[in-house]
């Protein structure tokens, strides 16, 4: 096990390098020229040469991409020129706030649609599961936004039981101070994600139920619900956390819009901003630092199926 | 009383839109130390009624009206809790297939242990040493280390054996075994079938075995209950069943399993038709249409049981069978055979000598002493008599082929974790003409040489030569023209047809790949529907809407399609009910006659290959063991190992096979990752000795073209010189069949 781990961070490391050098090649082909965006309209040639020759944007690209990468182990991803501070301390103020609330959606998301798929695969095939399964689509066919418009009309303006926006707060304590302001935007994440891993963890629990160690279980004079606890779950689980592990940049998007609705300042918005701006330091490190934490999730994802699965033996 | 009293069980399966009477008023009972046999075709009920004793029937499924009294209470009534607290701890249950029955992702240990926990309230360590006990008493070798294995660690035997370590775990007093070997090899039936007995006496417990074989049935069941249907149609003492059948489905069953001593010149009794719906209401006799003594009062009203003789020997036939011989004559006259009289006596007493007990090896040496006359020596009989001239003539070889698999790590590293031997250094040749067996248990490298003769994998050295080419030397697009003579049946009918396409569309296919206009394609396939038996109306219809049986007949007119010379058939009846199986090895051996084809039949049934094959060779762990004629190879087995797959085979004489106390052969095949040195066999051989571990057998011969690889083998080997047949045996078969098959010919040509 060990040594699988290991391979698989070494796997990762390659990975991370790949989406690196993917993202400074795509950031340096888009339109728009950084120093007259910072200086301004009126710049002059001259000012231009000098401000690329200050931060090194004249000298040859492989140059460029070996110092960002050098800069990177060293724990410094770039300076923002609009925002005027290091990349790396806007990131550490910005992103406990997105796992807060990425990581709430994928966990309640979760141990929502686990029992939910299991209750509706032991009873599909009726009124329960017909419910659950229009709910599902429902949310899953539903854009963030517009699930966010709803929530907002719903309980914020219609009945006033939750804040329409995150809580303004610039800390991360803060933030959890007023955990209220942030019902909404979790529990749109986490409808949005909910509906994904229903739909999958109830077809992967039919599939369980039909197998036969699950009839021999019952030969056995097993209550069910501990073949459901002791031969379903673990089972039907095999299949969910691969899903896991792809659904994090999707999760990572939501956040960036449901950021935008609820005005919650975490690194989506700082992203926005900086594509708007044209600000490419921020927009690389975020790109990396998302890239990274998919990377991560895919690895954890993999190490939980090779726990799960005894017959995974890399 | 006895144990298990069943009365009048009817059990409904509902559907969307319709009920299937899947269990319809049957009455039986077990008692303690005794088992029942259920017997009949897939779909008869059998299964319906192991699973309404334990009330674990599929969704829509419920017992409609009956009794089943277990040990003083009735569990056709009983509610949940009851029945929970009876599985698993009164009454334990055996599934088919022991590679899905266990929890991947649970230990056996725990899975042994769970039963324990929760029916005798004991400590999880308790509970484990009770496993470990359990999986000493069914024979798992290292007990204790296999307590933390997970079930892929283990072979399909072993995993049966951890099945039935979990369901004797609390000392049931009753044992359901469904099928409980048909998903395992022969020599490992054998093992566990034996097993079962032993534990039935141990523990005292009353035992129903539910099989399709006959020959199960023969060697290890007290009564047997033969089911058509949903209902019982006979039921007797096991050995008052076979030697006083009264009902003809018990009889047509038997008919239609090849013995090892069939006479290969005779097509096989095959049930005609499919058993009916279950669905819809059934008037009469239920196996009346599918019957040859069938008369009106059989298609008007149904028969109940009554009894014949003493000792609860019941039976439900209008037109009972009166005494076997009679019985099995009117068996073979309802083959539709035309044949001479004289022959027709011949082939009923070679059926009989089945049936009737003790007479099995007089007829069998009568029957070979028929097949010598003529020019004194053995002919191939039932080869193909067109092909009689030409049959020296080699139409596939393998030269010292050997094929590997590399097996190496999932993901993109690839790291390399040993070999697979699949194949090694096998010579052998295919004549023009024949059909040529290869037998051996699962993973003996018998499917991976059919696949390299028709070119589906390459060797990793050796030759294979078709018609004298080396096919795997050739370039590419000469290599796409001699495929066309190579075609492949599959075993599965169900998953080797595109679910999608037509059934003239799958035919259709390769004579399109060819480069056939329309129009020639679709007269084509027309012409070889009906060569294999299927009417016109088969085109234009999906491979769903045919059965097990019609879906082989179709694998066969797709293979058949390019005129080939040669067919590679990989298990192309194992996945069929007997009464089909026989329609089809019929089918193939008639094909072969019109179109004079060469088959390599692969198969693990050796019965089988004995009633298709002229030659077989036996392999054992990617290594020839022996090959020859198939009368020879079966009658004088050289190789101990060909010796122990024949013993193993269950014969349906009770007779013979109570008589066979000891186990052929203990053990499973080892991993073809790490071979045994010297001799393969070796560490499954009760005659090995240390130059077998040391030494690699070469082929010696036995006489003729029988050969075999073993230091110590059963039979004296010859050492002249061997090779290709004797000519005058050639002239010898070629004046027997002018004269003696010729009415054979004819009829075959308006047969069927």
């Amino acid at each position: 096990m060990t040594g699988y781990v290991l391979r698989r961070c070494g796997q990762a490391v390659v990975v991370v390098l790949g989406v690196t050098l993917v993202t400074f090649l795509m950031l340096h082909a888009l339109p728009g020229n950084l120093a007259r965006s910072i200086i301004g309209p009126r710049a002059t040639p001259q000012q231009i040469a000098t401000f690329d020759k200050q931060y090194g944007l004249s000298s040859p690209l492989w140059y460029q991409y070996w110092t960002f990468l050098d800069q990177l182990v060293h724990g410094n991803l770039g300076f923002s020129f609009h925002l005027s501070r290091p990349v790396t301390s806007l990131l550490a103020a910005e992103l406990p706030r997105d796992l807060i609330l990425g990581g709430l959606a994928l966990i309640l998301s979760l141990a929502i649609a686990i029992p939910v798929g299991v209750v509706q695969a032991v009873n599909r095939n009726r009124l329960g599961d017909y419910v659950g399964t229009g709910v599902g689509f429902v949310l899953y066919s539903m854009p963030v936004y517009a699930l966010a418009i709803v929530l907002v009309q719903l309980f914020a303006i219609t009945f006033h039981v939750f804040p329409a926006q995150a809580p303004q707060s610039s800390s991360t304590i803060g933030l959890l101070e007023h955990p209220s302001g942030l019902v909404l935007p979790v529990a749109t994440l986490t409808l949005v994600t909910y509906a994904q891993f229903s739909r999958y963890m109830r077809s992967a629990a039919i599939e369980t139920l039909a197998q036969d160690y699950i009839r021999t279980a019952q030969a056995t004079g097993l209550p069910e619900r501990l073949v459901l606890w002791r031969h379903l779950l673990r089972n039907s689980l095999i299949s969910v956390v691969t899903l896991i592990g792809v659904s994090i940049p999707v999760i990572i998007t939501g956040t960036l819009i449901v950021e935008q609705v609820f005005n919650f300042s975490g690194a989506g918005l700082e992203y926005y901003n900086a594509a708007l701006t044209n600000d490419y330091p921020v927009m690389l490190g975020v790109t990396v630092v998302v890239g990274v934490v998919t990377v991560l999730g895919n690895l954890v994802a993999d190490i939980g199926y090779a726990l799960l699965d005894p017959r995974i033996r890399y | 009383m006895s144990l298990l009293e069943v009365t009048d069980l009817k059990t409904r399966i509902r559907l969307r839109s319709k009920t299937v009477r899947a269990v319809d008023g049957i009455s039986f009972g077990v008692s303690s130390g005794e088992t029942l046999g259920l017997v009949g075709e897939s779909g008869c009920g059998k299964t319906m009624t192991g699973m309404s004793i334990m009330r674990l029937l599929p969704s829509g499924g419920e017992i409609a009206g009956g009794r089943i009294d277990f040990d003083g209470r009735d569990l056709a009534g009983a509610d949940l809790k009851t029945m929970q607290s009876v599985r698993g701890d009164q009454i334990g249950m055996v599934f088919q297939d022991p590679m899905t029955s266990l929890n991947p992702t649970m230990t056996i240990g725990k899975q042994i242990a769970s039963p324990v926990r929760l029916h005798r309230k004991v400590s999880k360590q308790e509970a484990m040493d009770r496993a470990g006990a359990m999986l000493t008493l069914v024979g798992m070798p290292r007990p204790d280390q296999r307590l933390g294995d997970y079930p892929h660690q283990l072979s399909g035997g072993l995993r049966q054996r951890a099945i039935i370590a979990m369901a004797l775990a609390c000392q049931p007093k009753l044992l359901i075994a469904d099928e409980p070997t048909t998903a395992l090899d022969v020599t490992v039936q054998a093992q566990i079938l034996s097993l079962l007995d032993d534990l039935k006496g141990k523990f005292g417990m009353g035992m129903i075995l539910i099989t399709h074989d006959m020959g199960v049935i023969a060697g290890h069941t007290d009564r047997v209950m033969v089911m058509y249907a949903g209902r019982i149609v006979e039921t007797a003492r096991t050995e008052a069943l076979f030697s006083h059948m009264r009902h003809p489905y018990t009889e047509a069953l038997l008919a239609s399993i090849p013995h090892l001593d069939q006479d290969k010149t005779q097509r096989l009794y095959s049930i005609p038709g499919l058993p009916p719906d279950l669905t819809s209401e059934l008037v009469g006799c239920r196996f009346a249409p599918r019957c040859a003594h069938a008369t009106d009062i059989c298609r008007e009203k149904e028969p109940q049981l009554v009894a014949a003789g003493s000792d609860g020997h019941l039976f439900a036939c209008h037109h009972p069978i009166d005494n076997s011989a009679d019985a099995l004559a009117n068996a073979a006259q309802a083959t539709r055979s035309r044949s001479a009289s004289a022959r027709g006596v011949a082939v009923a007493a070679g059926r009989a000598g089945t049936a009737v007990l003790g007479t099995a090896s007089a007829v069998r040496g009568r029957a070979r002493d028929q097949r010598r006359t003529g020019d004194g020596t053995a002919t191939a009989p039932g080869g193909n008599v067109a092909g009689a001239g030409v049959e020296s003539e080699a139409i596939l070889e393998f030269v010292r082929t050997t094929k590997e698999f590399l097996v190496t790590t999932r993901g993109f590293l690839q790291r390399r974790l040993g070999v697979n031997h699949a194949v090694t250094d096998v010579s052998l040749t295919v004549r023009r003409g024949e059909t040529f067996g290869l037998v051996g248990e699962s993973g003996c490298g018998k499917t991976t040489l059919g696949r390299l003769a028709v070119a589906l994998e390459t060797p990793t050295s050796g030759q294979v030569l078709f018609e004298s080419t080396d096919i795997f030397a050739l370039p590419r697009d000469r290599l796409r023209t001699v495929r066309r003579g190579l075609q492949i049946m599959f075993q599965d009918p169900y998953s080797s047809l595109d679910p999608r396409m037509q059934v003239g569309e799958i035919i259709a296919e390769p004579l399109a790949v060819r480069g056939d206009p329309p129009g020639q394609r679709a007269a084509l396939v027309q012409r070889l529907l009906g060569e294999v038996g299927l009417g016109q109306g088969a085109m234009s219809r999906y491979p769903h809407e045919f059965s097990g049986g019609q879906r082989q007949r179709i694998g066969l007119a797709r293979a058949l399609a390019l005129n080939p010379p040669l067919i590679v058939a990989d298990e192309p009846v194992s996945a069929l009910d007997v009464s089909i199986r026989s329609q089809i090895l019929n089918l193939m051996k008639e094909l072969q006659e019109t179109h004079g084809l060469t088959y390599v039949v692969i198969s693990h049934d050796l019965s089988v290959v004995r009633y298709i094959a002229d030659h077989i060779a036996v392999m054992y762990l990617g290594k020839l063991v022996e090959i020859g004629p198939a009368d020879d190879v079966y009658s004088r087995p050289a190789h101990p190992y060909t010796r122990a797959l024949l013993d193993a085979i269950p014969v349906p004489n009770p007779q013979v096979e109570k008589s066979k106390r000891s186990i052929a052969m203990q053990g499973e095949m080892p991993s073809a990752m790490s071979p045994p040195s010297g001799c393969r066999f070796r560490t499954r051989c009760p005659r090995a000795e240390e130059r077998c571990a040391s030494e690699v057998p070469e082929l010696v011969g036995f006489g003729g073209e029988h050969r075999a690889a073993c230091h110590f083998p059963l039979e004296v080997p010859v050492t002249i010189a061997t090779g290709a047949r004797p000519g005058a045996r050639d002239l010898g078969a070629r004046d027997l069949g002018g004269r003696e098959w010729g009415d054979e010919n004819g009829r075959l040509e308006t047969g069927h």
